[in-house]
């Protein structure tokens, strides 16, 4: 029924394959600010298959991407908070 | 100033400056290539964000910091000549631990071999898409975080990354990455 109610959806509600491929970057990576663009492409992934696979395929390539972030060197982030307590202690002795 | 602008310069500091370290540094290595010069570079922002810290609204704050990071780059950098491409030997470091180990094709969850094939897709990206994917995707920057660390428009971003993922893509394509059975 759920599918059904999708089909039958409004074209209005759901955007095309153009605007999609030209805002998919922007949608999966939360910057559309617009919520009923937003929704409208969402719309559209769940039916279009073709375009849901490139969605999906650029989510792997974030998640992928996201994995190849180094690692944060723990010693210099304690060293840049030892930094900034020096520059506490220095404003409250002033 | 008074002590009470001073506890206020203080509690700002913890407030808005410590909770964005991480990510300044992050940001920094992107920008300088190398982990003591971004350590000096974060510093060099604490201290800057620190003396101006009175004139921020509270709003934004990472995009407030970016944007003292970016100055602080740009001032050192009339100093001393950048590193301006990648650390080659950071990059196949990076290709060498993601390239080899499990060969499981349907994974759709940690496949190394598909982050092996996309760390060779990204460094072999033009350096300036690179630098934009380092910091959108890899960073998790804001689009407008991003043009404010690169100076450039929040359009450049969106085109250069948009043209980086087209060219990553078709790159996995090629090497037999396909949605109905990777290789």
């Amino acid at each position: 029924m759920k599918a059904l109610m999708r089909m039958v959806r409004s074209t209005d509600d759901m955007a095309s394959c153009i605007e999609v491929l030209r805002n998919l970057d922007a949608y999966l990576d939360q910057e559309i600010p617009d919520q009923r663009a937003a929704r409208r492409i969402a719309s559209h992934l769940e039916v279009c298959r073709r375009c849901g696979m490139r969605a999906e395929t650029i989510t792997e390539l974030k998640a992928s991407l996201r994995r190849l972030a180094p690692t944060v060197d723990a010693g210099a982030l304690d060293r840049l908070r030892h930094f900034a307590r020096t520059l506490e202690e220095q404003g409250n002795d002033r | 100033m008074t002590i009470n602008q001073e506890r206020d310069r203080v509690a700002a500091l913890e407030q808005y400056v410590l909770p964005q370290l991480d990510v300044l540094l992050r940001v920094a290595l992107a920008l300088t290539r190398n982990h003591a010069d971004a350590e000096d570079l974060v510093q060099d922002t604490m201290l800057r964000a620190y003396r101006s810290i009175d004139r921020f609204d509270g709003r934004y704050p990472r995009a407030w910091l970016l944007t003292i990071l970016r100055h602080a780059h740009i001032n050192r950098n009339r100093r001393q000549r950048p590193a301006l491409l990648a650390d080659q030997d950071a990059a196949h470091r990076q290709l060498a631990a993601t390239s080899d180990g499990s060969d499981d094709p349907e994974s759709l969850v940690v496949d190394r071999k598909f982050d092996g094939a996309v760390a060779e897709a990204f460094y072999a990206l033009p350096e300036s898409s690179r630098r934009v994917v380092e910091l959108v995707d890899i960073n998790g920057l804001g689009y407008q975080e991003a043009a404010t660390v690169l100076s450039i428009p929040i359009g450049t971003v969106m085109s250069r990354l948009h043209r980086a993922r087209a060219r990553m893509r078709k790159q996995l394509f090629d090497d037999g990455f396909t949605r109905k059975g990777r290789r």
